[in-house]
């Protein structure tokens, strides 16, 4: 091998190896979540940035074996201009479920949901000031939260917060307006709970009917979920033990053909 | 050497550099998601900084810039000791703020201090600051602080007079949150507030302290 072949392998190496340290930063997770700015009529008392959403955004109803539907609900309180977290809140919500946007369409007060929880505390995250969930498990549907308490601002005043917001449903292929009972001021949103059914890639009930062996049936759906959903989460661990093996490799490779070159040269050079 | 020998030996050290900074980063990912660990949280930079000013001498209009932190705008805690007059504002001016490329994206303030009478000697005084302030003023988002002389004339700094500046959080980016009002440092006046927690005067304790009243 000359030297030039080598210098170029070596160079592949290195770029490689590059890319595919530089590819994970390109991963990115959707974070989606409302925001209203408080702004009370207190001496004292500057703007107040309210969060609200659903932890691990985008969510999916619990599905056995599949996914387990955990998806708190959380806030962050801040100091709007300063940015500094606002521990101390005393928060509540009250839960309302529909369980699609019919049922959503029909009701004309938040006491027609088709489920209600009410009262539910929302602690203050340990050692994360200004962030406050409830932990649930949610299941495919439209939720939305009545949120309600007092903010602690720096020790001079109790702020009361009282506002109501619901998930939007303006993503994942499906639409409808679920505003009709938001309070005013929410800006962005989180989204509403899917069907992780919903995917599946190919959809698993034409792959189903594709196949005419009854016997297999059972066989096609445990593809079907290797491949598909319980393989998503399979998918994000083994995506860096993949990398990790890459890079080694990669490596490996360039050092193997550079040592080669570099041992010929010197062979060739003589004593 | 030949230097395609050498340039091939080059190239495969950088290999092999690479590959062990991708592992080792890797790695840290998988460690970083033990999130039951204690250790310093997402955005907390542990970050100290201290400034002996003994022998400095500012002239007037003299600027010391002690920290800048951009573009991330940080909380924290400041110290300075340095030469006071008979009301315990500091000769030197403490400003903090953005101080940006572009004159339009700048904006410091004056930062609100805390007099401390029992750490105080006779030729300069002792002060704390909270950054930011969000109840007694200043700038709201801080990524520079600086020592500005507004006095008139120079200021010389005592033998154990000093800064010292930590830093507890980062708050944000001010690329996410930039200042949308421009206020340069040659607007301000010479003069910090100062607070006193200590004396008999209670009108002076700012913002965010309960005063407890002494029985007799």
């Amino acid at each position: 091998m000359t030297d030039n072949k080598a210098y170029i392998i070596a160079l592949a190496a290195v770029l490689a190896t590059m890319g595919l340290l530089v590819s994970p930063s390109f991963i990115g997770h959707a974070f989606a979540h409302a925001h209203m700015t408080l702004t009370p009529d207190i001496e004292n008392v500057n703007p107040i940035s309210v969060v609200m959403g659903h932890t691990n955004e985008p969510t999916f109803g619990v599905k056995s074996g599949v996914h387990n539907g955990m998806h708190n609900v959380e806030v962050f309180l801040e100091d709007a201009n300063t940015a500094i977290p606002l521990s101390g809140a005393d928060l509540k919500i009250d839960k309302y479920y529909f369980r699609d946007f019919r049922s959503f369409e029909r009701a004309s007060s938040l006491d027609r949901a088709d489920q209600i929880e009410l009262n539910v505390t929302l602690g203050e995250s340990f050692g994360e000031p200004g962030h406050y969930e409830a932990e649930q498990i949610l299941q495919p549907g439209i939720y939305g939260y009545k949120l309600y308490g007092t903010i602690d601002y720096f020790g001079v005043a109790e702020v009361p917060i009282d506002t109501t917001l619901f998930c939007r449903m303006d993503s994942g292929g499906s639409s409808g307006d679920t505003s009709k009972f938001n309070g005013e001021g929410w800006g962005g949103g989180y989204g509403c709970t899917s069907d992780i059914d919903d995917l599946y890639f190919p959809n698993r009930p034409n792959l189903i009917k594709s196949t005419d062996a009854d016997a297999g049936e059972a066989e096609l759906q445990q593809v079907v979920l290797t491949g598909g959903s319980a393989g998503t989460v399979a998918a994000q661990g083994s995506t860096s033990a993949f990398q990790i093996l890459a890079v080694g490799a990669t490596a490996a490779v360039g050092g193997f053909f550079g040592l080669r070159a570099f041992r010929n040269r010197r062979g060739q050079q003589g004593p | 050497m030949p230097e395609g020998l050498a340039r091939l030996k080059l190239l495969v050290v950088a290999a092999g550099v690479t590959a062990i900074i991708g592992l080792v980063a890797y790695n840290s990912s998988v460690f970083a998601s033990h999130s039951f660990e204690l250790g310093v949280s997402g955005g907390t930079i542990p970050d100290n900084t201290h400034i002996r000013l003994d022998g400095l001498t500012l002239p007037p209009g003299g600027v010391l810039p002690v920290y800048d932190a951009s573009p991330n705008f940080v909380a924290g805690h400041f110290l300075l000791r340095a030469p006071c007059d008979d009301d315990h504002v500091p000769t030197i001016t403490v400003i903090a703020g953005h101080i940006d490329e572009s004159e339009h994206g700048t904006f410091v303030d004056k930062v609100p201090l805390y007099y401390i009478d029992h750490a105080s000697g006779p030729d300069s005084c002792v002060w704390h600051a909270h950054i930011p302030d969000p109840l007694n003023g200043g700038a709201p988002r801080v990524t520079d602080i600086d020592l500005v002389n507004l006095s008139g004339a120079p200021v010389g700094f005592n033998p154990g007079d000093a800064v010292d500046i930590n830093v507890q959080r980062v708050l944000g980016n001010i690329a996410d949150a930039p200042y949308e009002e421009m206020q340069l440092p040659a607007v301000l006046t010479h003069g910090n507030p100062v607070f006193d927690l200590n004396d008999d005067d209670h009108t002076n304790d700012g913002l965010g302290f309960e005063h407890e009243e002494e029985e007799e």
